[in-house]
């Protein structure tokens, strides 16, 4: 039995990030999830703005701040239950695997949402979610992997 | 002035657990300040060492960028709403 924490992404939801990746191709793409009780509900789409966006994402900061505002008005929650805040945050990975680089965990500030990782690597899209924890400091963050259950919608 | 001050993602580490706390200043250096007071070690997570916002750290007042309104000396009104938000980045 696994002992990880659970993710429940509707199929549209699951679609919807992978049309994202596909469409941004050569570049990362990169966005926020919003749910609430650990279920996603909806995307926002946010411009990479990264200065090597083939191999690096730095969302759009009024677009973060924007979707922030609206999840607060939603209630909708973050992955331990504070509202306002991203249930997850996708990015995609062009060429590579779907695990958090050493720059997505050097970068990782927001250890109560998901990091949920696509990888176009393969002719399939590959879907991971993790958590990136700063839970002993001065050392590296530590990557938990989340189990995705899959649902209709 | 009072203010709140929003704090997501990691931020809510640094000030006990809360994601929003109330603050007073006039000037959002000020408010920072007396977060810090309070929450010692605040202050270095979102300013850098010459005192100037992170570039990993954005901050709004209202749905102002605060680097858009000078920055730390940016003017803060009574009852205003600051959100501090960590960079979402990576490679």
């Amino acid at each position: 039995m696994s002992l990880a924490e659970r993710l429940v992404l509707p199929a549209d939801v699951r679609e919807a990030i992978v049309a994202h990746a596909r469409e941004a191709r050569p570049n990362e793409c990169c966005g926020l999830i919003a749910g609430r009780a650990r279920t996603a509900s909806r995307v926002f789409r946010v411009p990479n703005v990264a200065d090597d966006p083939p191999r690096r994402y730095r969302m759009e900061d009024v677009s973060v701040y924007r979707a922030l505002t609206a999840m607060g008005e939603a209630l909708e929650e973050d992955a331990d239950g504070h509202v306002g805040e991203p249930l997850a945050i996708y990015h995609s990975h062009v060429s590579s695997a779907p695990y958090p680089s050493p720059t997505d965990r050097e970068y990782a500030q927001w250890p109560y949402s998901f990091y949920v990782l696509v990888s176009l690597r393969s002719g399939e899209s590959e879907v991971r979610a993790y958590r990136i924890l700063n839970n002993h400091p001065g050392a590296e963050k530590s990557v938990l992997e989340v189990d995705i259950v899959y649902v209709k919608t | 002035m009072a203010v709140t001050v929003r704090l997501p993602g990691s931020l809510r580490d640094a000030v006990g657990g809360a994601n929003k706390v109330e603050a007073k200043g006039a000037t959002l250096d000020e408010v920072f300040g007396d977060i810090e007071r309070r929450h010692p070690g605040f202050r270095a997570l979102v300013l850098d060492d010459g005192g100037a916002i992170r570039t990993y750290v954005n901050v709004y007042i209202g749905d102002e960028d605060a680097r858009a309104s000078g920055g730390t000396k940016a003017p803060v009104s009574d009852g205003a709403e600051i959100m501090v938000i960590p960079a979402m980045a990576g490679g």
